[in-house]
C-alpha cells in the first residue's frame, strides 16, 4: 500500500512538474501574443533555467527579444534554435529578419559551390534527422542485399544491387552529417557580441594595437580563450582578440 | 555786465557739472626723461571746476622750481544733435629744471573737489647727463648721417640675441635724432627672413618721442615699430637692413649777401636723407634632444586645462571636449593636441580659436581646442587625458603637462542601432526584410529538456546498426548454399552463353547488316554446327540432322531446345534454295540463334 502511494506521488510529481512547465509556457505565449514582450521574456527564461530547453522555446524567446528591440540576444536565441534544429525554417527566416537590424554587415568568404551545396543538404535534417535516415538506410541496404543474394529473379537482383549501392552511401553519408552537426552543437565555439560597440584588438591586452570595431548582434566563431580574453574570427576571414565578457557562446 | 557774465558762466559749469560728475579725472603729467640743466614742465590737470587754494603739489626732490603754479582754465563747449556738451579743465603747471643725473620720483599732488579729495598719479622723471660739447665733434667727424650739428640714425634692438628656436624675441626699430626731423618719407622695414613674425600693435596715440642716451648722448628716440620674431630653424639667422627716409630741417648756409631778413630770422631748408640700421644677426640654438613624444612645438610658457560637457549622455548626443591652452610664447604655432577617441565615436574636426595679444615675451593669450564627438552606441567609455609637451624657456627643460581624463557613461538611444542599420543597407535583399514582420512563435506544446536528446553515437545507436547486421550475416550463413547457387547459375550463366551466341554469330551479325542472303543463311548454318560440335564434343563430319537430337538429348538438353535447334537448321537449308527471303525473317531468324545459344549455354550438363 505504502509503495503504491510512493508510486503515485511520484507520478503526479512528474505530472505537475509537466503541467507546470506548460503552463508557464503558455503564460509567457499569452504575454507575447499581448505585446507584453518583457514579461514574456522573463518567463521564457524562467522555463530555460529550471527545466531546459528546445527549439521552440529558442525560438520564442528570439521572438520577444527581437520584438523588444534586442537584437544580439534574439540573434543569440535564434542561432541556438538553430543549432538544435538546423532546419527550423522560421527560425532561419526570423534570424535574416534580425540581422538586418544589426549594425555590422558582413560579407562571409566565398566558398566553393559544392560545400554550399553540402552544407544546404547537410542542414537539411537535425542531428537527430541524419541519425534516423542512416537508421533506415542501413534497414533497407539489409533489404536489398537479401534480393540480391536470395532471389533468382534478375529484376530483383538488380534491384537489390544498386539500391544497395546508394543505400551503402546515403548511411555513410548521414552518419558523418549526424556526427557533424552533433560534434557543432555541443562545441559552443560560437559566439554573439553582446557590448554595444567594441574594439577588436590584435593581442590580448588592452594596449593591443585596434584592428577592427564590432557592434552587437554579430556572429563569431572563438578559437581561443586566454584570461578573459577571446580569440575570434568573423565570417569574412578577420581574426583579432575581444574581451570574453562582451560575447555571448552561442 | 560782469554779473551777466559770470552768471553765463557759472550756468555752464553747471552744466558740465552734472555731465561730468561721475567720472574726475586729475593726472599729472611730465616727460619721461630730461637732460641735467634743461627746463621742463609738470602739469597737474583736472577736468573739473578747482581753485588754487585746494591744490597741494608734492615736493619736487631733486629739481629746481622755476616757477608755478600757474593756473589756466579753459572751457571747452560743443553743441551737437545730442544736446551741448561742455568740457572743463584747470591746469596747475610747473616749471621746473632738472639737476644731477638720475631717476627722480615725485610723489602724487592732492586737490579737493567739492569737499571730495583726489590724487594725481605718480612721476617718475630720469635726468640724463648733458652732452659734452667737445664729444660732439669728435662723434660728427666719424658720423657719416651728420649734417650740421644735428644727427639722425636708425637701430634695430633686439631683446635677445641667443635664442632657442621658436623662442619669441622682441624686436623694436628704433630711431634716434639730435635734429629738426620734420617728417618720414619713405620706410623699408626689414625681411625676416627664417622667423614666424608678428607685428606688435602701436599705441592708439602713436609713439611720442622721448629723450634717450645712447652712446653717451642724448637724442630724441622714436619707436617706427615693434615686431616680435619667432626663429624657425637653428643656426645664424640674419635680419636685414631697415632703411628709412627722413626730412630734416636744417640752417641754410649763409649766403654772401646778408640782407637783413636773414639777420633777423634764420633760414631753414629741408634736406632728405636716408637712414639705415644694418643687418643684425641672431644665433638660433635648436632645441635641446628628448623631445618628448607629446611635444607641441611650443616654446614659452603655459598651462592646459580641459572641460567636458557632460559625462553622462545618451547615444547620437554630442559631446564636447574643451582644451584651453593658456600662455607665452609661440602660442599660434603650438599644435593642436589630439584626443584619443573609442574608435566607434563619430569625431569632426576641432574648433580651434587662438586669442593672443604680442609682448614683449611672444604671444600671450589662449589657444581653445573644441572636440565635438557624437557617440553612437551605448556604454562606458574612457576618454583619455592629453599630454602636452613644452620647452620652457625659463629653466630651459621640456615640461610635461597632462589633462585629466573622464569616465563617459553613453545610455542607449531609443532608436539606437536601427537608425545605423538603415544607414547601413546595402543590398536590396536585407531591404526587403525590412519592411516584413517576423514569424509568429511556436505555439505547440513543447517537449524541455536540460540537455539535448541526441541518438547519434549512443550505445542504441550503435546496437541499431549492430544486430540487423548480426541478424543477416547468420541468416547468410545459414543459407548460404541457396545463395551461392543462386547467384552463380542465374546470373553468370546467362552472362556468359549470351556472350559464347554473340562471338559465334558475329560474321552472321555482319551479312544481315549488309543483306548478303546467301551468305548469312551459310554462316547461320556454319555457326550452329560449329557451335554444337564444340559443346557436344563431337567433329562436324560425324554430325548429321538424324544424330545430333540424340546426342543432344544424351546432353541434357530439353526438347524445347532441340526443336528450337533443329527449326534453326532447317530453315537455314530451305532459305539458301528459295528464291526470296524478307528482311524480318532473317532478324527472326538471327535472334532466334542467339536464344538458342545462349539457352543451350546456361543449361547444366548433366
Amino acid at each position: 500500500m505504502i509503495k503504491r502511494l510512493y508510486l503515485l506521488t511520484v507520478l503526479l510529481g512528474v505530472v505537475s512538474f509537466a503541467f507546470a512547465q506548460e503552463e508557464e509556457i503558455r503564460r509567457a505565449n499569452e504575454a507575447y501574443s499581448k505585446n507584453d514582450f518583457q514579461e514574456a521574456i522573463s518567463l521564457y527564461e524562467s522555463v530555460l533555467k529550471t527545466y531546459g530547453s528546445s527549439v521552440g522555446l529558442y525560438y520564442n524567446l528570439g521572438n520577444a527579444y527581437y520584438k523588444d528591440k534586442q537584437y544580439a540576444p534574439a540573434i543569440l536565441n535564434y542561432e541556438r534554435a538553430l543549432k538544435l534544429e538546423p532546419n527550423q525554417a522560421d527560425a532561419r527566416f526570423n534570424l535574416d529578419m534580425a540581422r538586418a537590424r544589426i549594425v555590422d554587415k558582413i560579407e562571409p568568404l566565398d566558398t566553393f559551390f559544392l560545400t554550399k551545396w553540402v552544407d544546404t543538404l547537410k542542414y537539411g535534417f537535425s542531428s537527430n534527422g541524419w541519425a534516423m535516415v542512416g537508421g533506415t538506410s542501413f534497414l533497407l541496404l539489409i533489404v536489398c542485399l537479401y534480393l540480391y543474394f536470395f532471389n533468382r529473379r534478375v529484376i530483383l537482383k538488380k534491384i537489390g544491387f544498386l539500391g544497395g549501392l546508394g543505400l551503402v552511401v546515403i548511411c555513410i553519408v548521414s552518419n558523418i552529417f549526424a556526427s557533424e552537426i552533433k560534434r557543432e552543437l555541443l562545441a559552443h565555439d560560437e559566439a554573439i557580441v553582446f557590448a554595444p560597440t567594441v574594439t577588436i584588438k590584435s593581442s590580448p591586452s588592452e594596449s593591443g594595437t585596434d584592428i577592427f570595431i564590432l557592434h552587437e548582434g554579430t556572429k563569431v566563431a572563438v578559437k581561443n580563450k586566454l584570461s578573459g580574453w577571446a580569440e575570434i574570427e568573423l565570417e569574412d576571414g578577420n581574426k583579432g582578440w575581444i574581451p570574453a565578457d562582451k560575447i555571448e557562446i552561442i | 555786465m560782469k554779473k551777466l557774465i559770470f552768471i553765463l558762466l557759472n550756468l555752464l559749469s553747471t552744466v558740465t557739472y552734472v555731465q561730468a560728475a561721475e567720472e574726475i579725472s586729475f593726472r599729472a603729467e611730465a616727460p619721461e626723461a630730461v637732460v641735467s640743466g634743461q627746463q621742463f614742465q609738470v602739469q597737474y590737470i583736472i577736468n573739473d571746476r578747482a581753485s588754487e587754494r585746494d591744490f597741494r603739489a608734492p615736493e619736487f626732490t631733486g629739481f629746481d622750481v622755476l616757477f608755478g603754479p600757474a593756473y589756466m582754465q579753459s572751457i571747452n563747449s560743443s553743441f551737437g544733435a545730442g544736446g551741448s556738451r561742455s568740457e572743463i579743465n584747470v591746469t596747475f603747471t610747473y616749471t621746473l629744471m632738472a639737476g644731477d643725473e638720475g631717476t627722480y620720483n615725485i610723489a602724487p599732488a592732492t586737490i579737493k573737489v567739492k569737499g571730495k579729495q583726489y590724487t594725481s598719479n605718480p612721476l617718475v622723471v630720469k635726468v640724463l647727463k648733458a652732452d659734452k660739447v667737445s664729444d660732439e665733434t669728435g662723434e660728427a667727424a666719424t658720423s657719416t648721417q651728420q649734417v650740421g650739428r644735428g644727427k639722425s640714425f636708425l637701430v634695430l634692438q633686439l631683446s635677445k640675441r641667443k635664442v632657442y628656436e621658436q623662442e619669441a624675441i622682441q624686436a623694436t626699430l628704433k630711431l634716434y635724432f639730435n635734429e629738426n626731423v620734420s617728417s618720414i618719407t619713405s620706410a623699408d622695414f626689414p625681411t625676416f627672413e627664417g622667423f614666424a613674425i608678428q607685428e606688435l600693435e602701436q599705441p592708439k596715440e602713436g609713439y611720442k618721442p622721448t629723450l634717450e642716451t645712447y652712446n653717451d648722448r642724448n637724442y630724441q628716440s622714436v619707436v617706427l615699430k615693434k615686431w616680435v620674431l619667432f626663429p624657425q630653424h637653428s643656426g645664424k639667422l640674419e635680419i636685414g637692413n631697415s632703411k628709412i627716409g627722413i626730412a630734416v630741417q636744417v640752417p641754410r648756409p649763409r649766403t654772401q649777401i646778408r640782407s637783413i631778413f636773414d639777420d633777423m630770422f634764420e633760414s631753414y631748408q629741408t634736406v632728405n636723407r636716408e637712414v639705415s640700421s644694418g643687418a643684425v644677426s641672431v644665433d638660433v640654438e635648436p632645441l635641446p634632444f628628448g623631445k618628448p613624444a607629446s611635444y607641441m612645438n611650443a616654446v614659452g610658457k603655459y598651462t592646459i586645462s580641459s572641460s567636458i560637457s557632460s559625462t553622462h549622455v545618451k547615444a547620437n548626443e554630442a559631446v564636447t571636449v574643451k582644451l584651453v591652452i593658456k600662455g607665452t610664447g609661440n602660442l599660434k604655432y603650438v599644435k593642436t593636441p589630439e584626443i584619443k577617441f573609442p574608435d566607434d565615436f563619430e569625431t569632426y574636426d576641432p574648433n580651434v580659436d587662438v586669442v593672443s595679444v604680442p609682448t614683449s615675451a611672444g604671444l600671450q593669450g589662449e589657444k581653445v581646442v573644441e572636440y565635438t564627438v557624437i557617440p553612437r552606441f551605448g556604454g562606458n567609455f574612457t576618454i583619455p587625458g592629453v599630454e602636452f609637451s613644452y620647452f620652457d624657456t625659463e629653466s630651459k627643460s621640456y615640461k610635461t603637462l597632462t589633462t585629466e581624463s573622464y569616465e563617459l557613461t553613453v545610455e542607449k538611444g531609443k532608436d539606437d542601432g536601427e537608425n545605423a542599420a538603415v544607414s547601413n543597407f546595402s543590398n536590396k535583399e536585407a531591404l526587403k526584410l525590412l519592411g516584413q514582420d517576423i514569424r509568429y512563435i511556436d505555439v505547440k506544446p513543447m517537449k524541455v529538456s536540460k540537455e539535448p536528446h541526441l541518438i547519434f553515437g549512443t550505445l542504441g545507436y550503435w546496437l541499431f546498426y549492430f544486430i540487423p547486421a548480426l541478424l543477416f550475416a547468420v541468416f547468410v550463413f545459414i543459407y548460404r548454399k541457396q545463395a551461392r547457387e543462386n547467384a552463380d547459375i542465374a546470373l553468370m550463366r546467362t552472362k556468359k552463353a549470351n556472350k559464347v551466341a554473340t562471338r559465334r554469330l558475329k560474321l552472321a551479325g555482319k551479312y544481315l547488316k549488309e543483306h548478303q542472303k546467301e551468305l548469312f543463311y551459310d554462316e547461320v548454318m556454319k555457326a550452329t554446327w560449329g557451335y554444337l560440335s564444340d559443346k557436344l564434343s563431337i567433329p562436324i563430319s560425324e554430325l548429321t540432322k538424324d544424330n545430333v537430337e540424340a546426342e543432344l538429348e544424351k546432353y541434357g538438353v530439353d526438347s524445347d531446345s532441340i526443336r528450337r535447334f533443329m527449326d534453326i537448321l532447317n530453315t537455314c537449308e530451305f532459305a539458301r534454295y528459295a528464291p526470296v527471303q524478307s528482311e524480318t525473317a532473317m532478324d527472326d531468324l538471327y535472334a532466334e540463334t542467339v536464344k538458342a545459344i545462349g539457352k543451350m549455354e546456361s543449361t547444366v550438363k548433366k
